[in-house]
């Protein structure tokens, strides 16, 4: 048999069967776009939760004042020393491996702004904290240097708090009151979403200097945040952080300090173990789908064929070659699979894009789950359209015939 | 032409060994009509396929053209199914959901002597006229004929490789007796304006006639055979 009457045969027994040749292919698209939607799905899951967790920082330490080595929801009444700017200062100049210090004062306000009123987180802050929290600046600009040192009365809105005091109106400029003073606008920040415990975009930021001023009085700040190049240089970090900041308090024992100190890597390791169950979880859901569209192609395949045992009987007594018969099952095998998965990679896409443009989850269609899929698929799809061909065409042609 | 000495044939079936033929000994001119005869179970259908290669002889030589074809191996018989036999089976067997050309002309592509796609179409009409088989339903689907209609396309599939000998098997099993008639014409038609080589089987002594030489077979074995039978 030739190359063109190969093609011929193919061609006719595919196309003269139609829903059988349909629902052959369909059982490989499914198969493959599901196996691409799950896995795009759960990546783009698991996307959304480290990104969560990255936003949260990974090489900060905050110090807070108050006693116990920092153990969530521990509550500590402890008469120690309050955190001043002066630690702050002390830390940034001796600490030679703190990249950013970034001492912080948080209050709650009500905001006022003609007729609208609302209530705020005010954060008093260095320039340096924009960097720190990858806060952006949609309009106008962020708190400087300039006027931290010269305790302006400005401040910086977040998304939300924008939105509540001006909706759709430029608020650059305009004045806000808190308590008995006026603070002029100069910067609204971009909308960032809730992540973690705060919502940034409900904050609103001044200079550090003004709030410890005209909010807070005296010279101690809530917070300070310290960050590190990189995060293995974390646990050095805390160390000479504690050492200092025990030697300032002057407490000999370290268990008796009057502040503690969160370290940010401890909730990334929980973070990662979680994610390293959701990787688990992802590979079954794979697995599980690559299973069941297999289990699918294989049986269209195989009574495919099965049924056309018959047909295979025919070809051998009118004169045809086993290789005739192998190679032209192989080709519609073939033909079917990469067809039947060029569909489904596309149908998987156009689904992944689907589920994003809906809003529910931003999928992630990886190379790897198409590459995978698509292997799977051909490879199941080959040998099960192939083989029982090949088995059936070393029949006796009379067995074959006789096949029902 | 053909020649079968002591072809016996054993199917085994768990642990019953069952002997279908016990000792063929049969000769087969050229030019012959054949109509070989017996009841159910009598082993006829198993002639007939190891006459046409469909399946093998426990034991015996089957020489055809003075070839020994016990003695060939499985590429080579598919050549002699593909050069040398036409078929027409009881079922038809045609490919459905597929024109009568097309049909007809499937066995070309088999053949060891290559042939253009035009070539293939020019030889499926000649057979199709030569089984009779209305020009103006060439290019219809196998599957929406008559029965008389669809055992003319496997005849004419049958003729299209110009075969030595022709085997059909109860070709007018499956159809009513007008229709027969025509069918055994044609197949008289082929075997005396043709000079083909036609061997028929059948229980049926109405379609046995149309030959002209029944061999009898009974229990696998040849009873006797009778020339030139006229009508009864």
């Amino acid at each position: 048999m030739k190359i063109i009457d190969l093609y011929h045969e193919t061609r006719t027994s595919l196309l003269s069967n139609m829903t059988r040749t349909g629902l052959t292919i369909l059982g490989i698209v499914i198969g493959i776009a599901s196996v691409i939607v799950m896995l795009a799905v759960g990546q783009g899951a698991q996307d959304s939760i480290n990104s969560t967790i990255n936003s949260l920082g990974s090489n900060v330490i905050t110090i807070r004042s108050g006693g116990g080595t920092g153990r969530p929801g521990e509550v500590n009444s402890g008469a120690g020393l309050p955190l001043t700017i002066d630690d702050a200062l002390a830390i940034r100049d001796k600490v030679l491996i703190a990249k950013e210090v970034l001492p912080i004062v948080q209050t709650s306000q009500q905001i006022v702004s003609g007729s609208v009123n609302s209530k705020s987180a005010v954060l008093g802050i260095t320039p340096n904290y924009a960097d720190v929290n990858n806060i952006k600046i949609d309009e106008g600009t962020f708190i400087t240097e300039a006027q931290n040192r010269s305790f302006s009365k400005v401040v910086v809105l977040g998304a939300t708090v924008k939105d509540n005091l001006f909706g759709t109106d430029n608020a650059i400029g305009k004045q806000i009151k808190i308590k008995t003073n006026s603070y002029i606008v100069v910067g609204v920040a971009l909308a960032k979403g809730g992540g973690g415990f705060s919502n940034p975009d409900e904050n609103i930021y001044m200079p550090l200097t003004t709030e410890m001023q005209y909010l807070t009085g005296g010279n101690n700040v809530g917070n300070i945040v310290v960050t590190a190049a990189k995060s293995e240089d974390l646990a050095q970090l805390q160390e000479e952080v504690t050492t200092l900041m025990l030697k300032r308090h002057k407490i000999e024992d370290k268990t008796q300090a009057d502040f503690r100190i969160i370290n940010q890597a401890e909730l990334l390791s929980t973070a990662s173990s979680i994610t390293s169950i959701f990787t688990i979880l992802l590979g079954s859901v794979a697995g599980i789908s690559l299973v069941v569209g297999g289990i699918g192609i294989m049986n269209m395949m195989l009574t495919t064929v099965r049924e056309r045992t018959k047909e295979i009987g025919l070809r051998k007594a009118i004169g045809a070659q086993k290789k005739d018969i192998q190679s032209q099952f192989l080709a519609e095998a073939v033909v079917i699979t990469m067809t039947g998965g060029i569909i489904g990679i596309i149908l998987g896409y156009l689904l992944s894009a689907l589920i994003t443009y809906s809003g529910l989850i931003t999928t992630s269609v990886s190379t790897f789950s198409v590459l995978l899929s698509f292997t799977v698929s051909a490879v199941i799809g080959i040998v099960f359209g192939y083989y029982p061909a090949k088995k059936a065409s070393e029949l006796n042609p009379i067995d074959a015939l006789r096949y029902e | 032409m053909i020649k079968l000495e002591n072809i016996r044939k054993e199917y085994v079936m768990g642990e019953v060994v069952l002997e279908v033929l016990h000792g063929i000994n049969l000769e087969i001119l050229k030019g012959e009509f054949v109509a070989i005869m017996g009841h159910s179970g009598s082993g006829k259908s198993t002639i007939m396929n190891i006459l046409g290669l469909l399946d093998t002889p426990t034991s015996g030589k089957y020489f055809l053209e003075g070839q020994d074809i016990s003695e060939i191996n499985d590429v080579s018989q598919a050549s002699i199914r593909a050069d040398k036999i036409g078929f027409v089976f009881q079922s038809f067997n045609l490919l459905s959901r597929t024109s009568v050309l097309r049909n007809v002309s499937l066995p070309l592509i088999y053949r060891s002597v290559q042939m253009s796609i035009k070539e293939r179409e020019e030889k499926a009409k000649y057979a199709l006229a030569s089984a009779g088989f209305p020009e103006d339903k060439w290019d219809n689907n196998s599957n929406q004929l008559s029965g008389g209609q669809i055992q003319r396309v496997a005849i004419a599939r049958a003729l299209v490789n110009d075969p030595s000998i022709i085997l059909a098997d109860e070709p007018t099993g499956n159809l009513d007796s007008k229709t027969s008639d025509i069918v055994l014409k044609t197949f008289q038609d082929l075997n005396k304006k043709e000079g083909r080589t036609i061997i028929l089987i059948t229980h049926e002594h109405d379609v046995a006639k149309y030959a002209d030489r029944i061999i009898y077979l009974k229990d696998g074995e040849v009873v006797s055979e009778n020339y030139k039978i006229n009508n009864i």
